[in-house]
């Protein structure tokens, strides 16, 4: 697959937090998106019920 | 268009189709970039022969970074002139993400330095203290926000911070031309022209616009987070004071 020189270590950890970063901030984000919309629903429900 | 998204619901009507959107061609021109980066270019034996392919996740993190520091301090000075809700909700979502993509600079920095200067880190270089500042800065912008009792308090100590951390911006961008560093200096954004082959460069741009896309996506998805949870915060408010 890949054939770098001497230095493919360094170069594949980078390659490897460069993907990693994007992926755990879009997790985080999605999962804060989730948990708010989720609590005002079931507060919205609660209203209604009411 | 921004006094038009400037308006909760219509901002909320329009990130719901632009967060997908953004995110999904951001994600193809980051792929692309990191094929012709990893497999297409040829090596740069002048730069450290393979390695130098570390500019491809490293260099748009660094402008990306910085960038959304610019985006923080402007959202606070929107809000700290016009008090618009919006922008204070703009900052809230800027944080994280920018303490993120600092955080992956300094440590994809660190680790090209180290087969190429022989070093991870350096205590006197102006280049990496002024982004680790940068990264500091992020931090204490969220510590201060979440250490204070009101929304209102934690908007205006945030936006204080930010407003008066814009300074360190212009120091990472010219810290190489204004002091002596190991780092190298600035080889795109230049008076005279990039001096970096069109090879290299178009696919590093490609790459940078995939980034910016995706990070739009994930701020405006993170603001979409925090009006819920405003609203949630109202609904509960509604709830007991009916109690």
């Amino acid at each position: 697959m890949f054939e770098f020189d001497k230095n493919a270590p360094y170069l594949l950890t980078i390659i490897a937090l460069g993907l990693l970063t994007p992926a755990l901030l879009a997790v985080y984000a999605l999962l804060r998106a989730k948990l708010s919309k989720a609590k005002l629903a079931r507060l919205k429900r609660g209203e209604d019920e009411a | 268009m921004w006094s038009i998204l400037a308006n909760p619901h219509r901002f909320m009507a329009f990130s719901k189709l632009a967060v997908p959107i953004t995110a999904v061609i951001g994600l193809a021109f980051f792929g692309y970039s990191l094929w012709q980066g990893l497999y297409v270019v040829p090596t740069d034996e002048v730069q450290g022969g393979d390695i130098f392919r570390a500019m491809f996740v490293h260099v748009p993190s660094a402008w990306i970074c910085m960038g959304l520091y610019v985006g923080l301090a402007v959202s606070s000075f929107v809000w700290f002139i016009w008090r618009h809700e919006l922008a204070d909700v703009a900052a809230r979502a800027i944080a994280p993400i920018g303490a993120g993509y600092t955080a992956l600079c300094l440590a994809t920095g660190a680790i090209w330095g180290k087969p190429t200067w022989g070093t991870w880190w350096l205590w006197d270089d102006a280049r990496m203290m002024s982004v680790l500042v940068l990264f500091f800065l992020f931090l204490g912008y969220m510590a201060l926000r979440s250490a204070m009792e009101t929304r209102q308090k934690a908007a205006r100590a945030g936006a204080i911070l930010a407003m008066v951390g814009v300074i360190n911006v212009p120091l990472i961008k010219f810290s190489v031309d204004i002091w002596s560093s190991i780092h190298q200096g600035p080889s795109v954004i230049r008076a005279d022209g990039p001096a970096m082959a069109w090879v290299y460069l178009q696919p590093l741009l490609i790459g940078f616009a995939g980034q910016l896309l995706f990070v739009s996506a994930l701020v405006m998805l993170l603001m979409r987070a925090e009006i819920y949870s405003q609203q949630a915060d109202a609904a509960l408010a509604r709830r007991l004071s009916e109690a």
